[in-house]
């Protein structure tokens, strides 16, 4: 997918930077940002599965997948794919 | 006459996931079982069986017609509950199906904390599928070793507090 957006100052600032000291391009610097913020929001979304406050197929429709894609999307990140309590 | 359960997604996933001697596990329970889905459950199937080996697994049977699609009932005060806990749509539907039909002896396998508590609260029938393999067992549908060997391969989707009870159900009468 190609987007073309607006970026605030700071967020231009930051992937400018970013390109600069690792010699990459300002597209590469940018979608590593959105990869790593993609990343946090699927751990604070996957949080709230653990802690039993989303179902399965809640925490699919916040992501916009389907629940197959959940699980797989789950175990590429290492992340548990049940909501069941653990015994402590 | 077969036992008739509803599948939600989580455990039809983990059952066209995983083999056990040399069969697919939903394989296994569909010798022994009818396995219904609800209808955005098999959306779900056909999207993802384009993609995925064991999703693909699903996809066959549901061609095949070993796996039969069901269209719950309209019940706009059950809805109304679920809607409170923004269940996703096979989830909302796999409940509905069974909560119409309890005369039919349905019973929603489901793995997802919440949808387990939910239908508890609501009376739907319900169990996890490592209870489903112990009741085949306890049932003699399914040999004790067969049950200890599904367990085992699929313990990587449960806690392990939950799989060694289930290997102790299964040691304690579930079967053989």
């Amino acid at each position: 997918m190609t987007l073309t957006i607006q970026l605030d100052k700071s967020i231009e600032a930051f992937i400018t930077h970013q390109a600069h000291e690792q010699r990459i391009s300002l597209e590469t610097a940018a979608t590593e940002l959105v990869r790593v913020g993609f990343e946090v929001k699927l751990r604070e979304l996957h949080q709230r599965y653990v802690r039993g406050e989303y179902s399965l197929g809640r925490l699919a429709k916040e992501l916009g997948i389907t629940t197959w894609e959940l699980v797989h999307v789950l175990e590429e990140h290492r992340l548990q794919i049940h909501n069941l309590p653990l015994a402590v | 006459m077969k036992p008739q359960f509803v599948f939600d997604a989580g455990p039809l996933i983990t059952s066209c996931k995983f083999n056990v001697k040399g069969r697919v596990v939903i394989d296994l329970f569909l010798d022994v079982c009818d396995i219904v889905i609800a209808p955005s459950v098999r959306n779900e199937v056909v999207i993802a069986g384009v993609r995925y080996a064991d999703a693909k697994v699903a996809k066959d049977r549901l061609e095949d017609q070993k796996i039969r699609v069901a269209e719950p009932a309209t019940d706009n005060a059950l809805d109304a509950i679920l809607a409170l806990y923004d269940f996703g749509s096979g989830e909302r539907e796999s409940m509905l199906l069974v909560s119409e039909s309890k005369e039919s002896q349905f019973v929603l396998v489901v793995d997802d904390h919440l949808a387990y508590l939910a239908c508890d609260r609501l009376q739907i029938p319900k169990c996890f599928l490592l209870d489903l393999v112990v009741r085949f067992c306890r049932e003699k549908r399914i040999d004790t070793l067969t049950g200890r060997d599904i367990i085992t391969t699929i313990a990587s989707r449960y806690p392990h507090p939950f799989v060694q009870h289930t290997l102790l159900m299964l040691d304690r009468g579930g079967g053989d």
